[in-house]
């Protein structure tokens, strides 16, 4: 942990490749699960390999748990927001501390995650000026309370220089809310940490092994398609096993199948992120049979990573993750697809890709060369980028009005011109 | 008396709340003129980046280099109003450059990596200049502020709208009529 107080010296992060003082605020409890959180981990952490200063300020349940970069805002009171109870810190005393902060702070950027969520993003938006990067990862259509609270909360938001969003979902968000487009940049995934794992002890096997990983009881993570599908084509295969990662009743899950197709399932309960590593390596195919509203498509970055032969349903967002070559040299399709929520099809395909170990093994190969594009490395860079457009964007200029007459152009130009022959 | 002091405490709110209006408003336009100025630098930027490439290869880019020195000469000389037609008509220099020199794709990657940049930074650069002006003109729209004027000595900042498309990649990418407002200006000059 370290302490809100002192200060330190302030340098002018006026060019690229400077390194930066980052100020960032995560809204939820640092020491609780969940994917914003990882986010801000992960970032804060790749950052910081990269020489910047990086201070992550977050409310914080127990104090023993979290990094060095983290400064505790104090415990967390529940709160409803996005149709779910989000843990924050929100209050007099959290408006103290955040000023606190970024006194102390001296910050180039200030980077709040989710600032529309009632809590200390939306506290720091209030109190700070100067650059403010915001991330969005709210993944729905629309949101009611937002859409009521956005005239009240617009003081606020337009003090946000620079927006982000992690996925085209995320962005649609941004644009049905706040008018303001922003920049996608999307998850990042720590891709070294998925690639150096041994697989469980007997997996794959020879019979061949499928994987699942998420909720068993969530309707949209598509267990049910999964185990139908599995079911189908397991008469066929005597050693074919199923591989489940995730929590829940696994008497709800199976109930229903066949005694001899259901003792070839193994059932992990929820696992760790390293033991997720090894159960991702364990298996010849890994099915996402998400039905929808996966805003990004995270579980697939890791498969990718993991080297795994991945089997997906055909949402968008799936689509984008396996295609997204782009750039200056398309790769080609890291994965196949079914009919996202249609057990046949998948039995069908997923019939295909276990015959077919060549076509697994290209699969495989063309994940992990496709996922470098997601590792953090290459997002930091991303998020970098936006961090140096926002300082540049936001200079003390008092008097707008004043000289107007002359065009930005020409009062730019000689300096730029200038600059350039100096060097 | 009482009377007196509830006019004279709605007086005082309705002071401040003007005041705080006035407050944004001048913050705004501030955010709007320091994104338009880091918009136009890295304008310039992209500008003399593409400028070097053309000196830099000049005998490989031919025709090109000729027709890319005289866009970004066109850019860099543009009145306020022109801009957005000359920065424009210097991406599709680039996109026609790009299509009328087939080269192996690392070399062209090589060659156009700064330019390519360049031209990502000045994209994030609209992006957060257009950003600010929404949110301007979001406040300008508030009807006391009309009524009363309050933003009547400001300017009323302007979206920038520019073509920045630079694919290394598609080839066909390039609209046919790619070269025909630059030809136009040329004539005109």
């Amino acid at each position: 942990m370290s302490e809100l107080t002192g200060s330190a010296p302030r340098h002018a992060a006026d060019e690229r490749g400077r390194r930066l003082r980052i100020g960032m605020v995560c809204p939820y409890a640092f020491d609780r699960p969940g994917g914003v959180q990882a986010h801000v981990r992960e970032l804060a952490r790749t950052l910081t390999e990269l020489g910047h200063y990086v201070s992550v300020l977050a409310p914080v349940d127990d104090d023993a748990a979290v990094p060095e970069c983290v400064v505790s805002l104090g415990r967390t009171m529940a709160l409803p927001y996005n149709g779910s109870v989000a843990r924050v810190a929100f209050g007099p005393l959290s408006l103290a501390r955040i000023r606190k902060w970024l006194r102390a702070g001296a910050f180039d950027v200030l980077h709040l995650h989710e600032p529309a969520a009632p809590s200390a993003s939306m506290l720091a938006c209030l109190l700070a000026r100067g650059p403010i990067v915001a991330t969005s990862h709210v993944a729905k259509h629309r949101s009611r309370t937002v859409a009521a609270a956005y005239p009240a909360l617009q003081p606020l938001f337009e003090k946000i220089t620079a927006r982000i969003a992690v996925s085209a979902l995320a962005r649609q968000f941004q644009v049905e809310h706040f008018d303001g487009g922003g920049v996608e940049i999307p998850n990042g995934v720590a891709v070294a940490t998925f690639a150096d794992v041994v697989p469980l002890l007997g997996w794959p096997g020879v019979g061949g092994a499928v994987g699942f990983l998420g909720r068993l009881a969530e309707p949209r993570k598509g267990f049910k398609v999964l185990r139908d599908a599995f079911a189908s084509i397991a008469e066929h295969r005597p050693e074919l096993r199923l591989l489940v990662a995730g929590p829940g009743d696994p008497e709800v899950a199976l109930a229903g199948m066949a005694p001899g197709v259901r003792n070839r399932v193994t059932m992990l309960g929820a696992v760790s992120e390293a033991d997720k590593a090894r159960m991702l390596r364990s298996v010849d195919v890994y099915v996402a049979p998400n039905i929808r509203g996966e805003s990004f498509g995270m579980v697939l970055t890791e498969a990718m990573a993991a080297g795994a032969c991945v089997l997906a349903s055909d949402l968008d967002a799936f689509k984008r993750v396996l295609n997204s070559g782009g750039g200056a040299q398309p790769l080609a399709q890291a994965g196949e697809l079914f009919a996202a929520g249609d057990s046949a099809d998948l039995a069908v395909r997923l019939a295909a890709l276990l015959d077919d170990p060549i076509r697994r093994e290209q699969l495989s190969a063309q994940a992990r060369a496709v996922v470098t594009r997601f590792d953090w490395s290459v997002v930091a860079a991303q998020v970098l980028e936006v961090y140096a457009s926002a300082i540049a964007a936001t200079s003390v200029y008092v008097e707008p009005a004043a000289d107007a007459e002359v065009s930005a152009v020409e009062r730019q130009l000689p300096t730029e011109l200038a600059e350039r022959l100096r060097e | 008396m009482s009377y007196v002091l509830v006019v004279i405490a709605l007086a005082g709110a309705w002071a401040l709340h003007l005041t705080w209006l006035a407050a944004r408003l001048r913050r705004l336009h501030a955010r709007s003129d320091a994104a338009a100025q880091a918009l136009s630098l890295q304008l310039t930027r992209r500008a003399l980046v593409v400028n070097d490439v053309a000196t830099d290869h000049v005998a490989l880019l031919a025709d090109s280099a000729a027709t890319l020195h005289f866009a970004v000469w066109l850019a860099l000389h543009a009145a306020a109003d022109e801009r957005e037609a000359a920065e424009s008509d210097l991406t599709r220099a680039l996109q026609v450059a790009v299509r009328d020199n087939p080269m192996p794709a690392e070399q062209r990657e090589q060659i156009f990596k700064n330019v390519v940049i360049q031209n990502r930074r000045v994209e994030m650069a609209r992006v957060l200049y257009n950003d600010a002006v929404r949110d301007t003109c979001a406040l300008r729209r508030r009807w006391l502020l009309r009524v009363l004027r309050l933003a009547a000595h400001l300017e009323h900042p302007k979206y920038f709208d520019i073509d920045t498309t630079l694919s290394m990649t598609a080839l066909t990418a390039s609209p046919p009529e790619a070269l025909v407002t630059l030809v136009a200006r040329t004539s005109q000059a």
